[in-house]
């Protein structure tokens, strides 16, 4: 895989702030990569969004979109890159179909294509019954939807949605991260900012923490995991022979403790163990279990884990 | 404009004008009782035509800057801007399309207002000469108030701002003007009274009337109504829609072009500007 995109070494401070927005920023995304930006509200995730979708001038350094110059060359950057600002624009009196069509109009898309273009992206964002709805009427989550249809309008490699989620009920942002997974199927690259932790432990391949305008961690979501967590946190609940799981654990290697959270007196048992090991050492628990005749139940890691890696990255610090 | 807004700005338009038009009429027709006099059919007409060309042309000075004062700052407003601007449309497009959705409403307009001007050729007394040179000088106009409009929309991030400074933009040009005009002509007769009382050598005359005629015309030419007065005068008086000349003091003559052609120059060349630093700013990166 291929570095697609490229910050290097990115400052922003805003005319009528002494602090900066960015601060020194370098990270490269890999082509085909769902990445999560993450960080606190004012850290200066949006302003480096901006900065890539061409919209605002940094004080130093650039963003390379395919190795184009989103500094020198934005025109060639925009053809490149599919852009959803955190708020959905909207002309009053324009239908669904109308809304995009226009937009395929600002790419330079012949309108003989763009009928059956509009076509098919309602479908992949299930819109096809609302085509000839006011864009108005249509629901947040809707709407989110039909801004993504628009990104996807002149077929980018690149996709820069700032808080794709953010406002919008369960459902809606079940149906976001689908899509999100369906288009990176589809061979494109997703940059995203969120705050929503969960989104990122669900879909991103890799993820880049910024705290402060500066960049506190950066990679797959497992290698943070184990660099700013080295103890995870597994959960196990086991239906009988507790005795025997608690020997097993406090006997094997990279545990470090082991609490019993729980207990019904007849044998049903949860315990939290802190573990020290990657993937591979975590199986061979389960296995080592399960091989001594242990009825296991339940056994995950602990999904506040990436909050925790959260805060353990961040400082709280706001810009 | 959707929605029929722009039928009921159509049709409200020609109500107003037609019964304009008909008062007029009905008012000169009933203080004239030589209705088979063919001079004062003419002057009917002249006065039909007059107003109806008066009529367009205040309405393109006050619709123009509507149309397009809000054209950039409402986009910013409605959150569409970014949109726009991350997409491959040039600013150039982008400015021009807005300019030219503004004029075509405004050709619209006076297009609808020709059956009204027709009235004045039935009767007579208007040339086609003075037809067509009022059409230029109305779409001029259409062109530079509809260029102020999107400057200052360019520059504002609040429509009722934008809206508000292209009314006074408008309102210096249409009336400030007229005003200033009025204090340059008292300004001149008391000079020309001066001039003759006092003991001037005839180069010093002919000097301080060669400025006093350059202001005249100068002022004249920058303002649509008195452009079109002006033109009309030197049409009827001179029988010339190009080039006169003023008498002076000292038996020479003061030439002039017409008003008409200095004012589409003028405008033309400021609307040119104005539309290049729109484009300019609708171009610009965010700092």
């Amino acid at each position: 895989m291929s570095t697609i995109i490229e910050i290097i070494d990115l400052s922003k401070q805003y005319a009528n702030n002494r602090i900066k927005a960015i601060d020194h920023l370098s990270l490269n995304v890999e082509e085909g990569d769902i990445f999560g930006f993450v960080g606190p509200n004012g850290a200066g995730k949006t302003s480096t969004i901006r900065i890539m979708a061409t919209l605002l001038q940094p004080n130093s350094g650039d963003i390379l979109v395919a190795g184009h110059s989103a500094l020198k060359q934005p025109h060639q950057v925009r053809k490149i890159i599919g852009y959803m600002p955190d708020f959905f624009g909207v002309y009053n009196d324009m239908l669904v179909w109308e809304y995009l069509d226009f937009f395929g109009a600002c790419y330079n898309i012949p309108p003989a294509d763009r009928n059956g273009l509009i076509r098919d992206l309602l479908e992949l964002v299930d819109l096809t019954h609302r085509r000839n709805d006011a864009v108005e009427g249509l629901s947040r989550g809707m709407k989110q939807r039909l801004s993504l249809a628009r990104t996807l309008i002149h077929d980018p490699q690149v996709l820069i949605l700032d808080e794709p989620a953010s406002g919008l009920d369960p459902r809606a942002r079940v149906e976001i991260r689908q899509l999100l997974v369906e288009l990176a199927r589809m061979g494109k690259t997703i940059f995203f900012s969120t705050h929503i932790l969960a989104d990122v432990a669900e879909i991103c391949t890799r993820v880049g923490i910024i705290e402060a305008g500066k960049l506190v961690a950066a990679g797959p979501l497992e290698e943070l995991q184990q660099m700013l967590m080295p103890h995870r946190k597994v959960q196990i609940a086991v239906l009988a022979q507790p005795a025997e799981a608690m020997a097993i654990l406090q006997a094997t290697a990279g545990i470090l403790s082991v609490t019993e959270l729980h207990s019904n007196g007849a044998g049903r048992s949860r315990y939290e163990i802190e573990f020290n090991g990657d993937d591979k050492a975590l199986s061979e628990i389960l296995s080592s279990l399960v091989s001594k005749g242990v009825p296991v139940l339940h056994f995950s890691e602990d999904s506040r884990d990436l909050e925790e890696v959260f805060m353990r990255a961040t400082k709280g610090l706001v810009t | 404009m959707r929605k029929g807004k722009a039928y009921i700005i159509i049709t409200v338009y020609l109500l107003l004008m037609s019964l304009l038009v008909g008062l007029v009429y009905l008012g000169l027709a009933s203080s004239a009782n030589n209705v088979g006099n063919s001079g004062m059919v003419q002057t009917v007409g002249k006065v039909v035509f007059g107003i109806v060309v008066g009529v367009e042309m205040m309405m393109v000075c006050f619709v123009a800057p509507a149309l397009t004062a809000g054209a950039i700052s409402s986009e910013r407003e409605r959150q569409t801007y970014d949109l726009l601007q991350t997409t491959l449309l040039p600013a150039r497009s982008l400015v021009l399309g807005k300019l030219t959705s503004a004029i075509s409403f405004l050709l619209l307009l006076l297009v609808v207002g020709f059956p009204l001007q027709s009235l004045a050729s039935l009767f007579g007394g208007v040339a086609i000469g003075e037809v067509l040179v009022a059409f230029l000088l109305l779409i001029v106009t259409a062109f530079t108030f509809s260029a102020i409009g999107l400057l200052i929309s360019s520059l504002m991030r609040s429509t009722l701002a934008s809206t508000v400074i292209s009314y006074v933009a408008a309102i210096i040009v249409v009336f400030g003007e007229p005003t200033l005009i009025g204090i340059a002509l008292s300004f001149m007769s008391m000079l020309s009274g001066l001039m003759y009382s006092s003991n001037f050598t005839a180069f010093q005359v002919q000097i301080l009337e060669t400025v006093l005629y350059s202001v005249g015309y100068v002022l004249v030419a920058i303002n649509p109504l008195a452009t079109i007065i002006a033109s009309e005068v030197m049409l009827v008086e001179k029988q010339t829609l190009f080039y006169t000349t003023l008498p002076m003091t000292n038996g020479g003559n003061f030439p002039i072009v017409a008003p008409w052609i200095a004012y589409v120059l003028f405008y033309g060349f400021f609307s040119l500007i104005f539309i290049w630093i729109s484009i300019r700013l609708v171009r610009r990166v965010g700092k």
